[in-house]
């Protein structure tokens, strides 16, 4: 278990860069994860500490000892892949010996270690099967297998939920959290869902384009996103955003309406409201009345959707709602509105 | 492909005529040859299909006359070794080439140059070569030659069966701790088994039928291919078909075994190398 | 904070190095042993062809392009050449032909493969020795199958010597190189149609069109560029024949079967004018190359306009 800092950490592909100078420092024991779109830079970064990828700048230490010279063999690292990459030809117990073995870990050891992973994750019935016979849920547990067995420094996970269906995945995320809070082992996750990521992380770190947007834990990232991306990223079904103009705490909006925010501005800003922040009628500052253009029932909730402004507005309640109603009465918290200036950055009430 | 609801009767006949004429055609001559071997002289000259009064001699003839079976055996050593050298050069070589980039644009186009190239190219320097190290005439000599030789032939066949491996499971090798070389004997070999029992199966066909170096660099029985005992036979004035025959079909008998015994592998690694 | 050193450079880069030394030291037996056979060699070659140079004492001078010129002019090297390509290119479009043909033919049957594949398969193993001697048999003039049946069915009344027959003995080896190579068309044809996508041919039954109709307006423009490959392939193979030449006709007769390869055997081996001999070998690559490189555009072509 190693604390692990990432400094001005730089990768290009010939003149293509794909991460600028990256600065990340991770406790001992966290558990972390990378998360943004396709192309932000996370499997890269990942793959960077893991020393698959060379790196072309800065470095990466493991307790203060610099690593980012060492290959993958000498960096006691253990991986959990998007497609398991378990080794076809040999059974579950033997993938889970590998590493063991390659360390000239002895038998007892080895038998001792492999037979413990087994039990937590309850893969002992398929100790000798081969992992063509096991199904996704079960490759899975193993590729978690061979990762505890090694007690290495720290475990990396590359999307490893992609591929099972929905249900198992929430399932396998608690499992895996729990897991990791067990073991008490350094973790970096990888992945391009948001709801994931603020239900495992204990900070998150939001990337795009090669970038850090923003580090923190769920709930500063979602009460207090620092850009404007990072604020339509997190949060599930994403803020609305409208445009207005700003005079002190009044933001008048295209479509002429005004609205009072805690936060104060002047200029052109980007409104941000969260579909959840549209409340009923009853007592609110920000009364509008809205025509409903579209409606959708997800489950246990139901989405409005409506034109404020120059943007489309998504409204979420509970409880599914087979009628259409033609118009909604909302109210907004003057403090549940972000301001967003022209650089696209959270202006702080 | 599916059978076609449209296919006529005369379509179906046409192809079952040329496919039974085709059969007939590839069988004909091995078939020819082995009734031959049981042909006196006299029915050979007869010229029909199977001979009117079979013979057993011209076998033992012919072994007398050359030396059948030990010519075979040293064909059968120098396939054997040269497959040995080949593989244990070309494997390592497709997996640094295929999985770890190196020299990934070189590797494949000097190797496929040296293939189109004719062989003869290669003889008299060659002849040269082995003379000054003293392998000439020996069948280590010719199986180094016959090694070098199929190289192009294996990394092209293991390419493919190198590049159906995900990356995923060489990285996590090398996650787990196994250094390169580790990685391929303890990961890739077991996975590319197939390929490369294909891979040696017809690097060792290749060898055995060779016949330009083998004439060129032996000469004496203790190291002559049979291929090249074959073709001793021709240059005699009163040339016994029978025994000729005989002589060659029994060369031909190791070879027909790995067609039976291997086939599988052997079409398998002709389809997976034509595909990519 | 502590200064870091540069990650990637040669000197303190474990990772980096080790899997350097680990690329070199996998590829280097081959790089060797393509230097041994087609490096050196090509070298020598050179040396050789500028020079006079006989089998026992080789460098005797320098005679710069002597060699060449009496190669083209006083040999009957520059007929074997053309012979060489006619006889290469010829051959290939046939087993092609025939091949695909039996490809598709087999490509429709379910039942009874093994022992089907198992025949085709070997023509294709048979030593090319043994492939001479055994259609030396059957086109033999006396005891030959071939003529037994003509002479008895009254086609003809004297046996047709095939191989000693000046315009027939060229066509002949064509045959015995198309029993032995188009096994290998058929397998390669196989594994092609193998991998055509099935949904464009069945969207085109459901426009209404006929199975021929379909192979040769659908598939076949697909696979072109694969079956391309395939004659490449097979022309690269048929120009380094010399087995059974040596076998049926030993180059004659006359010169009518006389093939490069062949005659630059001849002249090194026979005639043990080594130097003369890397001339002609030297100018035999340089025509390989020429004559393949339009199969390559035409493939190239063919692979970018899909």
């Amino acid at each position: 278990m190693v604390s692990i800092n990432i400094q001005n950490l730089e990768k290009h592909y010939g003149k293509v860069k794909a991460l600028h100078g990256l600065n990340l420092e991770i406790d001992d024991g966290e558990f972390i994860v990378l998360v943004g779109p396709s192309g932000c830079g996370k499997s890269t970064l990942l793959r960077c500490v893991a020393g698959l990828n060379p790196i072309s700048g800065g470095d990466i230490l493991f307790d203060g000892t610099p690593v980012g010279h060492l290959p993958p063999q000498e960096r006691d690292l253990s991986m959990v892949f998007q497609n398991y990459a378990l080794y076809p030809h040999l059974t579950v117990a033997q993938n889970l010996a590998f590493g063991l073995k390659v360390r000239k870990t002895s038998a007892e050891e080895i038998e001792k270690r492999v037979k413990w992973a087994a039990d937590i994750l309850a893969i002992t019935p398929y100790l000798d099967r081969r992992p063509r016979a096991l199904s996704g849920g079960q490759r899975q547990r193993v590729a978690m297998g061979r990762a505890m067995v090694k007690h290495s420094n720290a475990f990396l996970f590359d999307e490893p939920l992609s591929n099972l269906d929905a249900q198992l995945r929430v399932q396998m995320r608690k499992e895996i959290r729990a897991l990791q809070q067990r073991i008490g082992v350094t973790s970096i996750y990888v992945t391009h869902d948001q709801v994931e990521a603020m239900t495992m992380g204990d900070r998150i770190v939001v990337m795009k384009d090669g970038r850090i947007e923003q580090v923190g834990s769920p709930a500063e990232l979602y009460t207090a996103p620092r850009t404007r991306f990072v604020a339509g990223f997190i949060g599930s079904p994403q803020m609305s955003f409208v445009t207005a103009q700003a005079d002190g705490h009044q933001m008048t909006l295209s479509d002429g309406s005004v609205l009072t925010c805690a936060t104060a501005a002047q200029g052109p800003v980007t409104l941000g409201i969260r579909p959840e922040h549209f409340l009923d009628n009853s007592s609110e500052a920000n009364r509008l009345t809205l025509d409903v253009t579209n409606q959708q029932v997800v489950g246990t909730s139901t989405s409005y959707f409506a034109t404020l402004g120059d943007g489309e507005i998504e409204v979420i309640r509970q409880g599914s709602d087979t009628e259409r109603p033609a118009t909604l009465a909302l109210g907004i918290r003057p403090e549940h509105i972000m301001v967003f200036g022209k650089d696209d950055h959270r202006i702080a009430a | 492909m599916t059978a076609s609801v449209q296919d006529t009767r005369t379509d179906r006949l046409i192809r079952f005529g040329f496919l039974a004429a085709m059969l007939i055609f590839f069988a004909l001559p091995i078939v020819y040859l082995f009734s031959t071997s049981f042909k006196t002289p006299d029915d050979v000259l007869q010229g029909r299909l199977l001979p009117e009064a079979a013979t057993l001699k011209n076998y033992p003839n012919a072994f007398a006359h050359v030396p059948v079976l030990r010519m075979i055996w040293n064909s059968v050593a120098v396939a054997l070794l040269s497959g040995v050298i080949t593989l244990v050069i070309a494997v390592p070589a497709t997996y640094a080439t295929i999985k770890l980039g190196a020299f990934r644009r070189t590797v494949p186009n000097i190797t496929l140059a040296s293939y189109a190239a004719p062989p003869i190219i290669a003889l008299i320097p060659l002849f040269y070569l082995l003379q000054t190290a003293q392998l000439m005439d020996s069948i280590p000599g010719l199986a180094l030659v016959h090694g070098l030789m199929n190289l192009p032939v294996a990394f092209w066949l293991l390419k493919s069966f190198v590049s159906d491996i995900p990356a995923e499971i060489d990285e996590a090798a090398w996650i787990d701790g196994a250094g390169y070389w580790h990685t391929l004997f303890a990961v890739i070999l077991p996975l590319i088994f197939p390929g490369i029992l294909a891979t040696a199966l017809i690097c060792i066909i290749l060898s055995y039928n060779e016949f330009l170096f083998a004439s060129a660099l032996t000469f004496s029985e203790a190291s002559r291919t049979i291929t090249v005992g074959m073709s001793l036979f021709q240059g005699e004035r009163l040339v016994n078909f029978g025994q000729m025959a005989a002589a060659s079909f029994t060369g031909m008998v190791p070879i027909y075994l790995i067609a039976f015994l291997f086939q599988k592998h052997l079409v398998g690694g002709l389809t997976q190398g034509s595909i990519k | 904070m502590m200064a870091t050193p540069p990650a990637a450079s040669f000197g303190s880069d474990r990772g980096a190095n080790q899997r350097k030394r680990a690329e070199w030291s996998m590829t280097l037996p081959l790089m060797a042993g393509l230097a041994i056979f087609a490096g050196y060699p090509l070298v020598y070659l050179v040396l050789l062809a500028f020079s006079r140079s006989d089998l026992g004492q080789q460098f005797q001078g320098f005679v710069g392009l002597e060699n060449f010129d009496w190669a083209l002019s006083g040999t009957n090297f520059s007929g074997s050449v053309g012979h060489a390509i006619l006889f290469a290119l010829i051959v290939s479009l046939v087993q092609l032909a025939l091949g695909l043909y039996l490809a598709v033919i087999l490509s429709k049957i379910v039942r009874g493969g093994r022992w089907l594949r198992t025949i085709v398969l070997l023509p294709l193993m048979t030593p090319p020795v043994m492939v001479g001697i055994a259609w030396k048999l059957i086109l033999n003039p006396s005891g030959g199958w071939l003529n037994g049946i003509l002479l008895r069915t009254g086609l003809i009344d004297d046996p047709i010597s095939f191989f000693g027959n000046h315009d027939l003995a060229f066509p002949a080896i064509m045959l015995a190189d198309t029993w032995q190579w188009t096994p290998l068309i058929v397998n390669l044809c196989f594994a092609i149609l193998q991998g055509v996508p099935h949904d464009v041919e069945e969207a085109a039954a459901l426009d209404g069109a006929y199975p021929k109709r379909i192979f040769w307006t659908v598939t076949l423009p697909m696979i072109a560029p694969a079956l391309l490959s395939v004659y490449l392939l097979r022309v690269i193979m048929a120009l380094k024949t010399f087995d059974l030449v040596y076998t049926l006709t030993f180059g004659g007769p006359g010169n009518a079967t006389n093939i490069a390869t062949f005659e630059i055997w001849k002249t090194a081996l026979r005639e043990f004018d080594v130097g003369l001999a890397a001339a002609q070998t030297l100018m035999f690559a340089i025509t390989v190359s020429v004559v393949t490189l339009p199969i390559v555009l035409l493939h190239n072509h063919l692979e970018k306009r899909r």
